[in-house]
């Protein structure tokens, strides 16, 4: 992936892109849901879950302007038939993934309902519908940098 | 039937001196998918196993195949004694 030879490119190790890829989703996970479902959540915990969730959608933005997450929107002329494979492989998980979490989702909606659990406001609701998308949009790259093993593998391209 | 399939690029490649990156911008690809090919990690398409090939001047099936290589040492010694 030639990071350099393209503008607006975050350059991140592979090693960098999977601990930033997990952070980012821990911290929507917990700033997203933490103060949703906590009863009567003081100020702390509200500051503390407002930074978390903050700091996920940042970390997203920085996963999707990273060179992984311009390998998944390059053109298929720019890549070679490995790295389209790789890129094609991703999206089919992201799509997975995704299709599970609202199907899980929507299941809880209608079950919630049904037997008096815990629901999300407007408010809450927002903010995970956002934790989705931003989630959503950097889900690619994280795949990407989860299954790129050429930092270990390709220590010397010049022999 | 296995899937698997066997190359010799690395041969090639080291018999005509040329790193990973020179090679792969022979062939028109990443260089870190020439060590994708040479681990076996990565079956190429037809275009590309025949672009290799072209490129070391040898057919397909020297470069690649649904079976293992033998060892290039077994095959020089076989060799030898048919020549003697």
């Amino acid at each position: 992936m030639s990071a350099a030879a393209r503008p607006f490119v975050i350059p991140l190790s592979a090693a960098s892109a999977r601990l930033l890829s997990f952070a980012v989703y821990a911290a929507l996970l917990l700033g997203c849901l933490g103060v949703a479902v906590g009863e009567d959540p003081s100020r702390a915990a509200m500051v503390a879950t407002s930074v978390l969730k903050l700091a996920g959608l940042l970390g997203a933005v920085i996963l999707f302007l990273s060179g992984y997450g311009q390998l998944s929107q390059r053109a298929e002329a720019e890549l070679d038939e490995r790295e389209i494979a790789v890129r094609n492989r991703a999206y089919v998980r992201t799509h997975q993934i995704m299709i599970a979490t609202l199907f899980a989702g929507f299941l809880w909606i209608t079950l919630a309902d049904r037997m008096g659990w815990w629901l999300p406001g407007a408010s809450s609701a927002a903010d995970l519908v956002t934790a989705f998308a931003f989630g959503a949009m950097a889900l690619p790259a994280a795949i990407l940098a989860w299954r790129d093993r050429s930092d270990a593998a390709e220590p010397d391209l010049e022999t | 039937m296995s899937s698997e399939l066997y190359n010799r690029l690395s041969v090639f490649r080291a018999d005509q001196g040329l790193s990973r990156r020179q090679l792969a911008e022979a062939a028109g690809v990443n260089p870190q998918t020439i060590g994708f090919l040479e681990r076996g990690e990565y079956a190429p398409s037809v275009v590309l196993a025949l672009r290799l090939a072209k490129l070391f001047d040898v057919p397909v099936e020297a470069l690649f195949s649904l079976t293992p290589f033998p060892a290039l040492s077994d095959q020089l010694v076989r060799l030898t004694r048919e020549s003697a």
